[in-house]
């Protein structure tokens, strides 16, 4: 373009600069956009590391409250603890032999 | 002329100082491009470490250790994560204020928290394993320079029950006795590294593993049944207690699998708090610790003399009023006997009978048999510590040598051993490997590895076995020395043994003795085989009269709880169903 304008010899005109200057504006705003995106990317990455990091640590806490709530059962189902309370509160005994039925 | 000549001079000024503008600004452009350059490209990777690491931290974690789970999938053992407590008392300014603060949280007395923050050192441990709960109070309270140091704690939840067999482990996570001991390589959770990242609140927004593999150990599936082994605890105690004893143990096998239901010890220990407790409660003695076994070794001479074909149940032997030289040393019954059947001498419990057996059937074959029986040598249970007791080879015994093997002295043996023995009785001559684990699984339940029955070899042939098991059939009948283990409505096979123990002389104690009983029901189809050890009962020491109840209280209860019913002979019930026809 340069050479024709030199070829024809004019000044470059006013349309071309426009032109130019409207490229120029795109190729910025694509700029600024992808410097916004890149930012907002960053940022959300973040902010879904703090909700991940949130959600394992709940995670966590939730396996521990289940340990500790297996702990807890087996504790309580522990023939220790079911002898206790069945000899002294309810009376069970294991049965005598002429007090077992076999059914045929 | 002159404003043209001026106008030209000044663009050419204006040009000239464009030109070092233009030049200073690309000089400028050089400059940055040449640093930018550098710390891109040159000094990339040292920069991007220096920053990472103000933000980036590695963290390195034990993982969880396995569960251990009994036959029914009843949890024996499991880890909890806890929190650590400690301290950078170089970073602590003010440690009276702090210890003071500390007091109500924390299980430990001011003078020793005072020292503790006191000390010139760069980190000190303040307590170990506190509840999460405590450690929440702690971090509430945002004392500068304490560290909250994560980690997993073991817990036994049904406290000393099989606390033997189990063992435990320590602080660090690694299995320290027993089955912790034993199989630590399994239960024991792999370390692993995670990186994360802090903000400048010290908030973690990304947290990543620097291997994938899991972290956490695989779990033991035993073939201990904890009702069984409660069973079997429970009479050991009661025993022990109404015979003032010093300690008793117990152990039930299924003899057709060799899957250890119960191995009882008392006085027990509580893993849970190990260190309250003396060494010599932790260990598991029924497999590490032998013993004389006394008159329960005529069962294998007897086993012996039928294998060699030399004595029928009713050969006759002259039990000599109760009183038989040999070998230079006199041999007594606690019961005078003539001539008495073979059957009797094992049923009555004769020494000299015994004897007088193994004279005839010779060292080499006792020995053989009793070898074979697996007398001398490790059963090859996976249980740490585990003992081969005693049996010198016959080439070196001497007449009363000899004599005394026959009815259970100068040789000693475990009551793994001596349970697996008469499990092969049982289980038709056939000695299996006795194993206390049954599977090994992953974290999510998946088998990884499983502990099959194992045959070892045949100790004796079936028509020995078919006699034998008639025998000690006798031993509890009302007339034999092993009345008091049968349990009404099942037939049990059993022995008893009351043997002197050798004092640190190695002479026999005169009032020290061990009571065994060892047996198994029902006779026809053996589902439970069991041996009862009281060590030194103090009111009673006959095998009989100590040790047999306690079996019978265990065999009793055990088979209540299995279902397997009492022989109740032919018994006939009428049933009638009630017609419901319309107008009847």
């Amino acid at each position: 373009m340069a050479a024709r304008n030199k070829k024809n010899g004019k000044a470059p005109s006013a349309g071309i600069t426009s032109r130019t200057v409207g490229i120029f504006l795109v190729l910025l705003f694509i700029f600024i956009f992808e410097f916004f995106l890149r930012t907002w990317c960053g940022v959300q990455c973040i902010r879904v590391g703090y909700e991940i990091t949130e959600a394992t640590e709940r995670q966590e806490d939730l396996l521990d409250r289940r340990k500790n709530l297996e702990i807890e059962l087996a504790r309580l189902r522990s023939p220790n603890t079911l002898n206790r309370i069945a000899e002294p509160r309810f009376g069970l005994v294991t049965p005598k032999p002429d007090q077992i039925v076999v059914l045929p | 002329m002159n404003w043209t000549e001026t106008g030209k001079t000044r663009i050419k000024r204006r040009n000239r100082r464009i030109l070092f503008l233009g030049c200073v600004f690309t000089i400028l452009y050089i400059i940055i491009g040449v640093k930018a350059f550098y710390i891109q490209i040159i000094q990339d990777v040292n920069l991007s470490k220096r920053a990472s690491s103000e933000y980036k931290k590695a963290v390195k974690c034990k993982g969880r250790r396995g569960t251990i789970y009994d036959v029914n999938m009843k949890e024996l053992v499991i880890s909890t994560r806890v929190t650590s407590i400690g301290a950078h008392p170089r970073r602590i300014s003010h440690p009276d204020r702090i210890a003071g603060e500390l007091l109500e949280h924390l299980d430990i007395s001011r003078r020793t928290l005072r020292h503790q923050l006191a000390r010139d050192a760069a980190f000190v441990w303040m307590e170990r394993d506190v509840s999460p709960m405590q450690a929440e109070m702690l971090k509430k309270l945002d004392i500068q320079g304490l560290a909250y140091i994560p980690g997993y704690c073991r817990v036994y939840p049904n406290q000393t029950l099989a606390g033997q067999v189990l063992g435990f482990s320590g602080v660090d996570g690694n299995g320290l006795e027993g089955l912790e001991y034993y199989y630590d390589d399994y239960l024991r959770g792999s370390q692993k590294q995670w990186t994360i990242a802090k903000d400048a609140l010290g908030r973690i927004f990304h947290r990543e593993a620097e291997s994938p593999f899991d972290d956490e150990g695989s779990n033991l599936i035993l073939t201990i049944d904890s009702t069984i082994q409660f069973i079997a605890e429970r009479a050991l105690e009661d025993t022990v207690r109404q015979y003032q004893a010093k300690s008793g143990m117990a152990v039930a096998m299924v003899p057709q699998t060799g899957a250890i239901r119960a191995i009882a010890y008392y006085p027990r220990f509580d893993p849970n708090s190990f260190g309250d407790y003396s060494k010599y409660t932790w260990r598991n003695r029924a497999i590490t610790d032998p013993f004389e076994p006394g008159s329960v070794m005529k069962v294998f001479t007897a086993a012996a003399a039928l294998e060699s074909g030399v004595y029928s149940p009713q050969s006759l032997i002259d039990c000599e009023d109760g009183s038989y030289r040999t070998g230079g040393h006199v041999i007594h019954d606690t019961h005078p006997h003539g001539l008495i059947t073979f059957k009797e001498v094992v049923q009555f419990s004769s020494n000299i009978g015994a004897a007088k057996i193994a004279e005839r059937v010779g060292p080499k074959r006792l020995d053989h048999t009793l070898r074979e029986f697996g007398f001398g040598e490790k059963t090859g249970i996976d249980c740490p510590g585990e003992t081969a007791g005693r049996l010198r080879p016959f080439q070196q015994w001497r007449t009363i040598d000899h004599a005394n093997i026959a009815f259970g002295q100068g040789i000693s043996v475990s009551a793994i051993q001596l349970i697996n023995a008469v499990s092969a009785i049982a289980n038709q001559g056939v000695m299996m490997k006795p194993r206390i684990v049954k599977a090994i699984t992953d974290k999510n339940g998946r088998i990884i590895d499983t502990n099959e029955p194992e045959v070892r070899r045949r100790a004796v042939s079936t028509r020995t076995v078919d006699i034998m098991k008639d025998i000690m059939f006798s031993v509890t009948s009302k007339k034999g020395t092993g009345s008091r283990a049968v349990p009404s409505g099942y037939k049990v096979c059993g022995k008893t043994g009351t043997a002197q123990k050798i004092n640190s002389r190695g002479t026999y104690e005169n009032c020290e003795y061990n009571a065994v009983f060892v047996g198994f029901s029902p006779k026809e189809s053996p589902k439970l085989a069991v041996i009862v050890v009281i060590d030194e009962p103090q009111k009673a020491h006959y095998g009989g009269v100590v040790a047999a109840p306690a079996f019978r209280k265990i065999v009793k209860e055990s088979f209540n709880y299995l279902d397997i019913p009492p022989y109740q002979g032919r018994r006939h019930y009428n049933v009638a169903i009630k017609s419901r026809k319309k107008g009847a």
